[in-house]
């Protein structure tokens, strides 16, 4: 994470407009502290980064619902989804989407978990919760993000049935994607695939550029591997070690 | 004789056309109270659903958008970089 920090740092020092997303399955699984402290070093740690947004994961969602409350508050991103809900099917867990004013343009950014069971949440089709939340996001912002942990076939499908999606971002996916590009001229892109021992290795950098009207007229992307040859930020490196083998969250 | 009863239905006249001059002011009234109501909800309806529709967003010119983006990081905090 102490590299990831180091990226995220070369590249917000190049950027004019940046935005750090990330697509889902951020909090937890079978490591510590993470597993630990549910979730909360992982939202501290995201905070320190000064992450944007993220959408919830259905890995995220193993958490019970007074902690998922709770890392939300922690958060001081926006943490996304528009077809997760608590129990009762009422009120979504997460906000449908955010929007960013960035250079005379809005970024909205809608965020989508995968249709799944978890205790004490109802998480329905993100298909249909795209449907009706797209165009009411269309309508806000100038250049609309997909933030979605819906997995790629859904993704694809999402593309293919609804205009003016300028930029798909996808996670829980199970092997590397290359950028693809859809008629419309939508783009997806995916960081990374994890396994147990691996993951958050990689980190997805799309340059975009839009004209005046929000009109994507061009992009490139890359994939840069968090190798031990990138130093470690140091601040975060201290974090880090700092809450090595901590017990008390 | 002939000029009494003139003369009542000439007052019986007089009332009649008084009842019906209230009663067409009556029905004008609420006739202009009913134009003047729809008038006013038209305007307030216009209102309300000008203010529902969203701002057009104005772009001011090209903006060159860096996103950078993770997922599936689980918690990971090493060896993750």
């Amino acid at each position: 994470m102490a590299r990831r920090a180091t990226v995220i740092k070369q590249e917000r020092s190049q950027a004019d407009y940046l935005l750090l997303l990330d697509a889902g399955n951020a909090w937890l699984n079978d490591r510590n502290p993470a597993k630990l402290s549910r979730g909360k070093s992982s939202v501290e740690v995201m905070n320190k980064l000064g992450y944007d947004a993220m959408a919830l994961g259905l890995q995220d969602l193993i958490l019970k619902p007074e902690e998922v409350a709770q890392r939300i508050k922690e958060a001081r991103f926006s943490v996304l989804s528009a077809n997760a809900y608590w129990k009762g099917g009422v009120e979504l867990v997460g906000l449908p989407y955010v929007i960013f004013e960035m250079g005379g343009h809005r970024v909205g950014v809608l965020g989508l978990t995968a249709q799944g069971v978890r205790e004490g949440f109802e998480i329905v089709s993100p298909t249909e919760a795209a449907r009706a939340w797209l165009p009411k996001l269309q309508c806000e912002a100038d250049i609309v993000v997909v933030l979605s942990n819906a997995g790629p076939e859904v993704d694809r499908e999402l593309l293919r049935r609804f205009q003016g999606i300028d930029i798909l971002i996808s996670g829980a996916g199970q092997r590397l994607l290359q950028p693809e590009a859809v008629p419309s001229g939508a783009l997806l892109f995916s960081a990374d695939v994890s396994r147990p021992g691996f993951a958050g290795e990689r980190v997805g950098v799309a340059q975009l550029s839009f004209d005046r009207e929000g009109k994507l007229i061009g992009y490139s992307w890359r994939r840069v591997v968090i190798t031990p040859e990138f130093a470690a930020d140091p601040e975060i490196k201290a974090w880090v070690e700092s809450v090595k083998g901590k017990v008390d969250w | 004789m002939s000029d009494e009863r003139t003369d009542q239905e000439a007052k019986e006249e007089a009332r009649a056309s008084e009842a019906r001059r209230e009663i067409w002011l009556s029905i004008g009234a609420f006739f202009l109270y009913l134009i003047l109501g729809f008038a006013l909800m038209m305007w307030l309806n216009a209102r309300r659903e000008a203010a529902m529709i969203p701002t057009a967003p104005v772009a001011q010119k090209p903006i060159a958008l860096t996103i950078l983006h993770t997922n599936d990081t689980w918690g990971y905090l090493e060896p993750c970089g």
